[in-house]
Order: structure tokens, then C-alpha cells, then sequence
């Protein structure tokens, strides 16, 4: 008796783990180590928390998730659109989930795997790429009632800003591209022109040595290893280049070009125009945010995206700000500096109600109560009819829009979807990081680095 | 007496005795499912090309293959997670045992001081504490600008490669509490005659630890040691919150580059490679601790 009741009880074992490995995509969650548990508690405690979606016909009550990032001021405009809009519509509710950028898409490819992500989502353009390639997990807004005749069609037509192979899979919330904003009081202070025309990247070096020379404590830029790569190694391999990998999703980028782009970083560290690798270490990825020498006005620029000067600013706010010009390299096949939106507001296929999500996006993109509330919390609007209601009522403030002339005036090409992607860009941080320490020459460290960039062609 | 030999020749259960399974049903259950199932799905993963969201292909070893001979970050992490594991448990322990000494009286107000030593403890693997350790230890956090008040130099303690992993470390030191009231425990479970029969031997006080105190609480500090190490094999949140693997990877400890892997580039069944690779480290320091156990640990009831 004993022993059949063994043999039942292994066989119900080994009847259920056979009838488990049936699910692919729902035995990702858990099949994570126990190492990683934190994740699979994170993602176990949205789809807990997660509303119930009752797939009701509109009128009655519909609830939505709405997932985005962002600073105080973008929370609390992005909050107060979607109060607009449920006093607009009665028995709807939106439950916003506004996070920090910190570990963000982690937790949303997490979400999107197991089918537990928000209604609708705000994602990098830079990332959006991975997750098209990985799954269906978007509603393609041309089959929707999405009204986009306010947007530019070549904008929304861009790949990085929304349109994969026709599909429109995701909106713009704006346009942002890299800029340099200045503290001018510092800049007049040390007697440097950030504004000049035609300003060059050497021009930038020599400034970094003048602060250094007036005063050692301070430094010309607030950069971390992931600013210089995003914002100059990136652009200035571009600038040399053309491109870093092509369509076809071959290396075209050449070791001797990434080796001026990677002396140039080691002239950074070694003049001194950033703060050495060691401080930098404490303050990584949009952690410059928080950057203790910026927060005491210790820097005279901070190179950011268009997208991130108002919160940047807002961290020293005792200062006049004027954006700085971009450097381009002589015969530069590209401009480099490329403008396209900060996010993308997707609508995900695991929304019981589209119809309902579409109409809040049109309110969200298309009223004009809501463009004034939302300014430009995520940069220069989309639409011409949201930029200028922000140019008058005066949200839009004047480096913003200063940044985004400069920058649609250098112009370049978008990152292509693999040099954007989190691997390429770790082997990019791991180089600068080891060119910030000494640890490699530039020579090394590009060879190296193009190596690795060879092993994720396609 | 023909009973007592049925008894002892022909073991059963009596029907009373099935029902503990059904008690038994609701761990079962929450076993296979959270436990088994991941258990033997990551080791199918582990040789198999698995990206979230498409589909599995096995690949046989390659994946392990790959991490030991084409991963430039394999071997770091191995050496980081090891060195780690080396610093913090001894650390801990070697802490633990001399602050429960010191704790080890009954003077008025000592059982307050024992829950402000285990306080740190509770915090466990918290985020927010690492956080905390983070804006201590930069560079202009409030170790720095103490140095600096008393005129001495500061030190980059996260940012330079040599210290980053030390000052890790420290966080994990410095919640000993659990250790420490085991060993508390096992303290005071040392019979006082053999500590009087010392002092009759005329046995000084380091005599009396080497020779009393270390064998008869060997069997906790073994347990503790063991304990430690499986932990801190094993820790990710710590390295993660307080340095994200820098810098230069000198901190950059297996769970990372699993996480990374997994989470950042989607690469399951690499992830999962690695996450067996770790429990194998973490079963060969078991297997070792074991093997020398039976030269130091001393078991009352063995001959």
C-alpha cells in the first residue's frame, strides 16, 4: 500500500511537470533563478495589482493602466491630463503607474513577456526595436480610430519614431535630440563662449583646460561614461563614419575611426574637462541627474538631451541657462546629433478596451487643454498645434526651444537598432570606462571594442 | 513479545497516517510548481538558445562553451564572487563570535545592547539600505566629507577599483546580527564545569577559548560558516544598488552578469547557464566545508 501511494505521488509529479513545459512564453516568469527573485516578485506584484478589465461596452465602467517614466513635473501634468480626461468621460478610469527610469524596461519586458504589461506603455525608441523584434506585443494604431493628421507624416513615418514596416506600432511625444545646456554665469565666468557658431570639439577641450586652469574644483562638462557614449561617441562615430552599422545590419564603422572618436574621449579625461572616472562612478546612467558637483553649480555645462534640460536646470535653478551650439568634424558624413522623440506611447495587445485607449491618446495628442497641461514635460510637442500653444503660454522655455533649433540645424541619422541596443552600448560604456581609469589605450580599446561589435552583426 | 518483533520487523502505515499527505498537499503543490518546475526548467534552458518570447533551441553545451572560453567577463565574475564570499564570511562570523562574547554576561541592561547589534540584521538584503551605503561611501558622501572636516584626504571608496569591492563587503559585515545570536546561543550552552576545571588545570584565558569555548560551539559556528557562504555565494542586491558591477567590473559578482544577461539582453538560456554554474561553486564550497569538518567540528555525542 505504501509503496503504490509512492508511485501515484511520482507519477502526479511527473504528470504535472510534463503538462508545465507546455507553456513557453508563460514559464518565462517563472523560470527565472532564485537569485532573481526580486524581478519575479516585481512582476508578480503588477499583475496582483493589476485592475481587472472589464470588457465592457463603452459607457460602462472601463479601466485602463497607463505606464510611463519621468521627473515630478511630467508625473504631475501627465496625472492631471488623465483627470481631464476621466471628468470628460465618466466611467472610465485610468490608473496611472508612473515609475523612474531606473530599471524601467527591465520590469516592461518582464511585463510583456507574460503578458501582464500596462493598456498603454511609454517606451524608449531605442529599446522598442528589441521588443518588436521579440513578440507581437503592439496594436498597430493605422487599424485604430487614432487621429494622426495633426502629426507630420515623414515624423511618424520614421522607424525610431513609431513605424515598423508600416505599422504604425507607436506615437512620438515629441521631439528631443542631444544639447549642451550652459550655465552662462559659469560660462562668463571663465571667460568661454559656449554659443559661438561653428564651435568644434577642440574648441570644447580648450575651454575644459581654461575652467581647469581658473579653478580646479570645477570642470567644463557633468558627464558619466553612458552621457559620453550617447552623446559624443556615438555622434562623433557618426560624424566619421556615416553610419555605425547599416541597414543590413553590417559593421561599417572602422577601427581607425573609433580610434580618433576614443583619443578624443582620453583628451577628455586627461584634460580634465569631465570629472575623473572615479567620482564618476558614483553617479550612473540618468543618475547625473543628481550629480552632487552640478547640484553646487561646480560645472559650467551639462550636455543632455533636449528632453532632460528643464530637470537638469531645474537641479541648479540659480543660474541663467542658454543652450550651447554642436560641434560637427570636418567633412563629416553625417551630422550626427540626431533628433527624434524622447518616448513612444504604445497601446499594448493585451488591452481588453482599444477603443477606449485610442481615445484617451487622442485627447492626449490632439486637445488642446491637454497639450497646455502636458507642455513640454517630454521636450518640444509633436504637432505644430501643441508647440505653439506651448511657445505662448510660455512652457516651452526659451533654451528648449533654443536647444531644438540648434539641434534640427546639425541634424543626423538615429541610432540604427543595433549600436542603440543595451548590449552594443554596454561594450561602448565598458571601453569609455576603461579609457576614464588608463586600464587601455585608445588603439586597444577601439580594437577591442570593434571586435565585439562584429559579434552582433547579423 | 512476539508484538514487539512484528513491530519492529514490519514497519506500516496505518490508514491514519495517509491523511498527512493531504496536509502535506498545499507544500507539494507550492514546491513542484515554484520550486521543482524553475529547478529543472533553467537546467533545459541552460543548453538551449532561449530569447523571451521566441523559441527554444537547443543547442547542447554551447552555452557553456561560450562562458568558458568566449565570455570576456566570465572568468572576473568567478574570481569577484569567490574573493566576495571570502571577505564577508569570515568577516561575518569571526565578527559575530567576538561580539557575542562580549555580550555574553548578564549585566543589567544587556539584552537592550544585544537588540541594537542585531538590529542591522533585519534589514537583510534591503535596497534602500544599499542605497544608503551608496550616498555614505562617494565621493562626496558623509565619509568624505567627514575626512575631509578632519583635514585628511578622501578616499574614493566606490570609485576606485581596489576598494569598491572591500567597501561592499562592509555592508554585508555589518549585518552579523543573525550570527551572532546563534552563536550567543551556543555560547551559553557551554557547560561552566568545564571552564572550572580549566581554571583548577590553572588554564589561562586563551586556553580556555582555544581549548573549550572553539570545540564546543564548533558544530553552530560550522552551521553559521555554511549558512554565510551559501548567502553570499549567491548575493546580487548589494553589488547591484551600490555599484551595478563597477567599477571597472571589479564588483561585477555572478548574480549580475545572470541579471544582465537575462533581464538586459534577453538571453534566457545564457542566464540560465550561469545560474547553474553558480550552484555548482556553491555546492563545491559545500562539498569542501563538509570534508573538512570532521577535522575541526567537534560533535558531543560521537566518540
Amino acid at each position: 500500500m505504501k509503496r503504490l501511494t509512492a508511485i501515484a505521488l511520482t507519477a502526479t509529479m511527473a504528470v504535472s511537470l510534463l503538462a508545465g513545459c507546455g507553456s513557453s512564453t508563460s514559464g518565462t516568469a517563472a523560470t527565472v533563478s532564485s537569485d532573481t527573485a526580486d524581478s519575479v516578485a516585481a512582476s508578480a506584484e503588477t499583475s496582483a495589482s493589476a485592475s481587472s478589465d472589464t470588457a465592457a461596452p463603452s459607457g460602462e465602467a472601463v479601466t485602463l493602466r497607463f505606464a510611463w517614466w519621468g521627473g515630478d513635473e511630467r508625473n504631475a501634468a501627465t496625472q492631471e491630463v488623465i483627470q481631464q480626461f476621466e471628468d470628460a468621460h465618466p466611467g472610465v478610469t485610468i490608473e496611472g503607474e508612473p515609475g523612474s527610469s531606473d530599471g524601467y524596461h527591465d520590469k516592461l519586458a518582464t511585463q510583456l513577456a507574460s503578458g501582464t504589461a500596462a493598456d498603454i506603455v511609454q517606451i524608449d525608441p531605442e529599446t522598442m526595436p528589441t521588443f518588436v523584434s521579440t513578440g507581437d506585443y503592439f496594436v498597430d494604431l493605422n487599424t485604430t480610430a487614432m487621429d494622426m493628421s495633426l502629426f507630420d507624416k515623414d515624423y511618424i513615418g520614421e522607424q525610431i519614431n513609431g513605424n515598423y514596416d508600416g505599422k504604425q506600432l507607436g506615437l512620438p511625444t515629441g521631439i528631443a535630440g542631444p544639447a549642451v545646456l550652459v550655465n552662462k554665469d559659469n560660462a562668463d565666468k571663465f571667460g568661454i563662449d559656449m554659443a559661438k557658431e561653428g564651435i568644434t570639439w577642440d574648441d570644447w577641450i580648450e575651454y575644459g583646460k581654461k575652467v581647469q586652469e581658473q579653478d580646479p574644483e570645477s570642470y567644463l562638462f557633468c558627464m558619466n561614461k553612458e552621457y559620453i557614449v550617447n552623446l559624443f561617441v556615438l555622434t562623433m562615430s557618426k560624424q566619421y563614419s556615416g553610419k555605425v552599422f547599416d541597414d543590413q545590419g553590417k559593421l561599417v564603422l572602422t577601427a581607425e575611426d573609433l580610434t580618433k572618436v576614443f583619443d578624443y574621449v582620453k583628451e577628455l579625461y586627461d584634460n580634465n574637462v569631465v570629472a575623473p572616472a572615479s567620482y564618476q562612478a558614483s553617479y550612473t546612467g540618468d543618475d547625473i541627474q543628481s550629480d552632487a558637483n552640478w547640484l553646487a553649480g561646480k560645472y559650467v555645462a551639462a550636455p543632455c538631451y533636449i528632453s532632460t534640460e528643464d530637470v537638469m536646470a531645474a537641479g541648479y535653478p540659480d543660474a541663467n541657462y542658454i543652450a550651447g551650439t554642436l560641434p560637427v568634424v570636418d567633412n563629416a558624413k553625417d551630422g550626427g546629433f540626431a533628433s527624434n522623440t524622447p518616448q513612444l506611447l504604445s497601446i499594448t495587445n493585451t488591452c481588453k478596451n482599444v477603443d477606449t485607449a485610442v481615445e484617451f491618446l487622442n485627447y492626449f495628442y490632439n486637445d488642446k487643454t491637454a497639450e497646455e497641461t502636458l507642455g513640454a514635460t517630454r521636450s518640444v510637442p509633436p504637432t505644430e498645434q501643441a508647440r505653439s500653444i506651448c511657445t505662448e503660454n510660455g512652457s516651452l522655455t526659451q533654451v528648449v526651444s533654443d536647444s531644438a533649433d540648434i539641434a534640427v540645424a546639425v541634424g543626423g541619422t538615429p541610432n540604427d537598432s543595433i549600436s542603440s541596443s543595451e548590449e552594443a552600448k554596454t561594450i561602448l560604456y565598458d571601453a569609455v570606462e576603461s579609457i576614464g581609469y588608463g586600464e587601455s589605450t585608445p588603439e586597444d580599446a577601439a580594437a577591442d571594442v570593434i571586435d565585439q561589435l562584429q559579434g552582433l552583426q547579423k | 513479545m512476539t508484538i514487539q518483533k512484528t513491530a519492529i520487523q514490519e514497519p506500516h502505515y496505518s490508514k491514519r497516517d495517509y491523511k498527512a499527505f493531504w496536509y502535506l498537499l498545499p507544500w507539494i503543490i507550492g514546491f513542484i510548481v515554484l520550486q521543482l518546475y524553475p529547478f529543472i526548467m533553467s537546467f533545459v534552458y541552460s543548453f538551449c538558445d532561449y530569447t523571451v518570447g521566441s523559441n527554444l533551441n537547443f543547442i547542447g553545451l554551447d552555452n557553456y562553451k561560450e562562458l568558458f572560453t568566449h565570455d570576456r567577463e566570465f572568468w572576473n565574475s568567478l574570481k569577484v564572487t569567490v574573493l566576495f564570499a571570502l571577505y564577508t564570511v569570515p568577516g561575518k562570523v569571526i565578527l559575530a563570535l567576538l561580539v557575542a562574547m562580549f555580550l555574553n554576561r548578564n549585566i543589567k541592561g544587556i539584552n537592550l545592547v544585544r537588540t541594537l547589534y542585531y538590529i542591522p540584521s533585519l534589514f537583510g538584503g534591503s535596497v534602500a539600505i544599499a542605497l544608503l551605503w551608496r550616498l555614505m561611501f562617494m565621493n562626496n558622501g558623509v565619509f568624505n566629507t567627514m575626512m575631509t572636516k578632519l583635514g585628511l584626504p578622501n578616499i574614493s571608496f566606490l570609485g576606485d577599483t581596489k576598494m569598491a569591492l572591500p567597501t561592499i563587503c562592509l555592508l554585508e559585515i555589518w549585518q552579523f546580527g543573525s550570527s551572532m545570536v546563534m552563536l550567543l546561543a551556543a555560547l551559553k550552552n557551554v557547560p561552566k564545569e568545564l571552564y572550572e576545571a580549566a581554571d583548577v588545570d590553572g588554564g589561562g584565558k586563551w586556553a580556555k577559548f582555544w581549548h573549550i569555548t572553539l570545540p564546543q560551539i564548533s558544530p553552530i559556528l560550522f552551521f553559521a560558516i555554511l549558512n554565510q557562504m551559501i548567502q553570499e555565494l549567491q548575493n546580487f542586491t548589494s553589488p547591484y544598488t551600490i555599484t551595478g558591477g563597477g567599477p571597472l567590473k571589479s564588483t561585477n559578482v555572478l548574480g549580475i552578469m545572470l541579471y544582465k544577461q537575462g533581464f538586459g539582453y534577453f538571453k534566457m538560456g545564457y542566464a540560465s547557464a550561469i545560474s547553474w554554474i553558480e550552484f555548482v561553486l556553491i555546492l563545491a564550497f559545500t562539498l569542501f566545508l563538509f570534508g573538512t569538518s570532521k577535522f575541526w567540528v567537534h560533535y558531543a555525542d560521537e566518540t
